[in-house]
């Protein structure tokens, strides 16, 4: 069984993000970054179902030079190898874009099953993983709370806002996993040292066998604006009724 | 010379901030509170593969050095676990690792090392009543017989004695020589708990999170191919623990101290009282800077001592120095850090009270500053031996 996983590096969530003012897109540059939090679920996800098979982990990422820490950082949980796609006119990709590019990439590694984080935290489109699985022509499976393999399937629990729904499909497929769907491990010593030995590639858009032209962005952010101020909240002064005010109040909202 | 971190122990100082982050302040305080061992916190070091760190990979540790120790040591405690996760490293990586990777036979590296890197706990036993800070003065004895030695005696302020799997004995197996003061001193590896071993846990100021107690030796059997290098002659072997004890003591300061002085950073930026932050005010501003440069200094003695520990050279004076410079620069920054909080620097709850309780031991144990002084004196300024 041969797992790849998705992770994405982003610009730390915990730090102020910065719009660039020409282009609208999210400074990059000169700001603390880190692998996204959301794949570290992934990560752990296929871990988990890699020790359980006897199978492999291979991790893919596309971006910037310093994309080779996110990569790394996967290795030193256990992957046993990685991908990363890394090319100066690559800057400023799409979503569009970016799945086409990490379809190739999966197309290369030819695994079983893609696990990737549902949504990025800073990019937030949500539409990379099943991108993907459109151009690649297999199954898409998203907001994954549990999975499991059996045979050549998946079965998923896609969470919904009553429960969860029972979804399977035929490997080869691309899960979205959830945030807290397990508890992401954290690198041991010994995990980050035999990273190193293991096999990390560097490939540009030429070596995935993709033609540049085809990977501009068709997207533009054209206007940006602060998201609107909260309103202020009603206070209720307790004379006996309040009880009663706030009930019908969340009723009226639909709440209860 | 070369400042820079390679790209291992960058890596290493994360996984370290990391475990740290992972546990909250409200741990240590129920730690403290309730006089518990983190058996927790501790299994995850483990888990981590932190306790093997410095010992080879070849009895499961990573192999790396006492300057990776101290760097790892240093980040958990500014990480937030501050004096205990730090000072935990002695109670294994040195007094076992240090010790058995320079000074034990094979036969005891393979016995005794795989266990401490999965997170067995030591104690070593070295000071006693009557002899105090004049450890050649030591009255323990380990009598022959047999196939075994026989320890008798009592020795005082032995940490970790009641969660401890293994312990480090320092004891006579000759009579003292005043021509030969450290003649006839050996040290004996022995198993826990033994009820020829008796321990009375006193209460104390701070450090509540490893007990330290009175201990009675009676009849204490440990088998002869348990003595660590040649029964006798023990000195060489000691200072191969007492520096890396120093070490690791003063990397865990340097961590502490840094911890109270970004928690007192973080409240005097948010804490208004005269309608602006109290850390605009530039006599706060001072105090704290003062102790950022004494820390930033003990640091740079202490990865210098670490390496050359690791190169095998001669270390106890930058080791004392590095010991002395963070003990006290540690100290006065969570003194200023309780001073910043003002009312609520002395609550406990605020989590700054606790380590300066915790961090005042430094100047006492392993090794007091007058001794620390005097060694200095003597080994360093080459002035007459004062004691
Ligand atoms: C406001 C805004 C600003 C932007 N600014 C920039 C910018 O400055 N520079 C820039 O390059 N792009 C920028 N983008 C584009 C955005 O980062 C890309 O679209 C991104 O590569 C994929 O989209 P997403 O982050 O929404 O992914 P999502 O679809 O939300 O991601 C879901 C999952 O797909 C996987 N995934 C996504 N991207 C990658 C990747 N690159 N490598 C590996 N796995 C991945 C991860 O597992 C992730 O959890 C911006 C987008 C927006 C909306
Ligand atoms: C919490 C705690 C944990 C400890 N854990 C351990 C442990 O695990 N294992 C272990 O073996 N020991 C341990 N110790 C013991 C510690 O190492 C000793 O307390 C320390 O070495 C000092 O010895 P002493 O207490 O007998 O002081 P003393 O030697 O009685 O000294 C008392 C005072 O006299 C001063 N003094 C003594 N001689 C001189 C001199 N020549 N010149 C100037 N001043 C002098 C000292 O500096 C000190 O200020 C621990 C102690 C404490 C408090």
């Amino acid at each position: 069984m041969r797992i790849a996983v998705f992770v994405k590096q982003v610009p730390d969530p915990s730090g102020a993000g910065r719009l660039d003012p020409a282009t609208n897109l999210l400074v990059r540059e000169g700001v603390e970054v880190v692998l996204d939090p959301g794949d570290a679920y992934g990560i752990e996800a296929a871990l988990q179902l890699a020790e359980a098979s006897q199978g492999e982990v291979v991790v893919i990422s596309m971006g910037g030079e310093r994309a080779l820490e996110v990569v790394r950082k996967a290795m030193a949980m256990g992957a046993g190898s990685g991908l990363h796609v890394f090319d100066q006119r690559l800057g400023g990709s799409d979503a569009l874009a970016t799945a086409r590019v990490l379809a190739a990439a999966v197309s290369r590694v030819a695994p079983d099953l893609v696990v990737a984080g549902t949504e990025s935290t800073d990019g937030y489109t949500g539409t990379v993983p099943a991108a993907v699985a459109e151009l690649l022509g297999w199954p898409s499976l998203t907001f994954a709370k549990h999975l499991e393999l059996s045979g050549g399937t998946v079965r998923v629990q896609r969470q919904t806002p009553a429960g969860h729904d029972l979804v399977e499909a035929d490997l080869p497929a691309v899960v979205t996993v959830t945030g807290g769907i397990n508890e992401p491990r954290y690198p041991t010593l010994k995990g980050i040292m035999g990273a190193k030995s293991r096999p990390l590639e560097q490939l540009s858009i030429e070596d995935l066998g993709l033609d540049a032209a085809g990977l501009s962005p068709q997207q533009r952010v054209v206007a940006v604006a602060p998201a609107p101020q909260r309103q202020a909240g009603r206070v209720v002064e307790d004379d006996g009724s309040a009880a009663r005010l706030i009930a019908d109040y969340l009723a009226e909202l639909k709440v209860i | 010379m070369d400042f820079e971190c390679d790209e291992d122990q960058v890596a290493l100082r994360q996984l370290a901030t990391d475990v740290a982050g992972r546990v909250d302040d409200k741990y240590w305080q129920d730690i403290d509170q309730n006089y518990r061992f983190p058996s927790e916190f501790w299994a995850s070091l483990a888990k981590h593969d932190l306790l093997g760190i410095a010992v080879p990979e070849e009895f499961g540790g990573s192999g790396r050095s006492l300057l990776d120790m101290a760097i790892a040591v240093e980040a958990l405690s500014e990480g937030g676990a501050g004096m205990e996760g730090g000072a935990l490293f002695v109670s294994g990586p040195v007094f076992g690792g240090c010790l058995l990777t320079r000074h034990g036979s094979r036969a005891q590296q393979e016995a005794y090392l795989p266990g401490l890197v999965s997170g067995d706990l030591w104690a070593g036993a070295f000071t006693e009543p009557d002899a105090g800070s004049n450890i050649t003065m030591i009255r323990t004895q380990a009598t022959r017989k047999g196939d075994s030695y026989l320890i008798n005696g009592q020795k005082v302020f032995i940490s970790q004695m009641t969660n401890s799997r293994r312990i480090v004995v320092m004891a006579r197996t000759a009579a003292y020589d005043a021509g030969h003061r450290t003649a006839g001193i050996s040290l004996l590896l022995g198993d826990l708990p033994s009820p020829a071993v008796e321990a009375r846990p006193f209460k104390k100021m701070g450090n509540h999170f490893m007990d330290t107690s009175q201990v009675y030796f009676t009849d204490y059997e440990v088998p002869v191919e348990n003595v660590v290098g040649e029964a006798g002659n023990a000195w060489a072997p000691m200072y191969d623990v007492l520096n890396p004890e120093r070490i690791i003591l003063a990397a865990t300061a340097v961590g502490t101290g840094n911890l109270a002085l970004r928690k007192a950073v973080e409240y005097a930026s948010q804490r208004q009282v005269w309608g602006r932050p109290i850390g605009a005010h530039q006599g706060l501003q001072f105090p704290l800077a003062e102790a950022r440069v004494n820390l930033a200094t003990a640091r740079l003695q202490v990865y210098e001592a670490a390496w050359l520990y690791d190169r095998g050279r001669e270390c106890g004076v930058q080791a004392a120095m590095a010991k002395y410079a963070a003990s006290h620069a540690a100290l006065v920054a969570a003194d200023c850090a309780i001073q910043t909080l003002g009312g609520a620097g002395y609550i406990s709850e605020s989590g700054i009270e606790r380590h300066w309780r915790n961090l005042r031991l430094n100047r006492i144990a392993p090794v007091t500053d007058e001794m620390t002084l005097n060694y200095i004196a003597q080994h360093d300024l080459g002035m007459p031996r004062s004691y």
